[in-house]
């Protein structure tokens, strides 16, 4: 185990969506890796990716896919790519975030371009969406 | 959607899903790209469709692996309208064994209980990795 302390679970009766499991997340599990990856150089260490980093990293995507903000409206945007894992959730999840409805497909992690493996997404499981 | 998929069957997703904005890896699937157009440019001439690049990494991670609370931030401000739980929150495909990808639409109730049967299969992993790890 990464931690000894149990990452608090979001809520399953409809109060917290998927894309509110950002600020859930911030508000509980700020400093849980929701992604941790094996570095390159051989080293023991590896690379984690809190749930701080990974929910800012779905707004910067928000931001990115949504720049005027406007959420009148909400439009379907289709997403085919060939990227990693952790790039991958977070523009899904950020485009959820941006109230965009989301046209994707899961089973394309074949080419990673980040170093290193994921070894453990354990905490993630409502708040990455991995679905 | 998945790359595997011929350009017909994906142009026939993004018609039915009334997608009209497409975010790919551009360079990597340049091929594809060019055969969904033409694809979708066959089926209904007046299709529009803007093909987007996504974001790059170092845009979405600038800190990746050592963001901490102290880094510049601008959140996203909140939505305007909650959806209801039974919107549509995005569209997965059927493998397309059959015939064409069929749209399959996944809302917001869905995709919670299917997030939580997941952590119940994860937390029964690990409990039967530690009853078999000597």
């Amino acid at each position: 185990m990464l931690y000894s302390r149990e990452p608090v679970y979001a809520p399953l009766d409809g109060t917290v969506n998927i894309p509110e499991t950002i600020e859930f997340n911030w508000k509980h599990n700020a400093d849980y890796p929701a992604f941790v990856y094996h570095n390159e150089d051989g080293t023991d260490h590896v690379t984690k990716i809190s749930h701080l980093e990974f929910g800012r990293a779905c707004h910067r995507a928000a931001h990115a896919l949504r720049p005027e903000c406007d959420t009148t409206t909400r439009p379907t945007v289709a997403f085919i790519a060939l990227t990693d894992v952790l790039l991958y959730q977070a523009i899904v999840v950020g485009m959820m975030r941006a109230d965009l409805v989301v046209s994707s497909f899961f089973e394309i992690f074949g080419l990673s371009l980040r170093p290193g493996v994921a070894i453990s997404d354990v905490t993630t499981e409502y708040s990455s969406c991995d679905c | 959607m998945s790359p595997r998929n011929t350009p017909a069957a994906i142009a026939n997703l993004l018609i039915l899903s009334s997608s009209h904005r497409l975010l790919a890896t551009c360079a990597t699937l340049s091929d594809l790209i060019k055969d969904v157009k033409a694809e979708i440019f066959a089926k209904d001439p007046t299709y529009e469709l803007l093909i987007e690049e996504l974001p790059a990494l170092d845009v979405i991670f600038p800190r990746l692996g050592l963001e901490s609370e102290g880094d510049s931030f601008i959140p996203y401000p909140d939505i305007k309208v909650r959806p209801a739980l039974s919107e549509v929150c995005m569209y997965l495909h059927s493998s397309g064994s059959t015939g064409l990808p069929k749209v399959i639409p996944q809302t917001h109730k869905a995709l919670i209980n299917w997030a939580g049967s997941r952590k119940f299969i994860i937390e029964f992993f690990i409990l039967l990795l530690f009853l078999t790890t000597p």
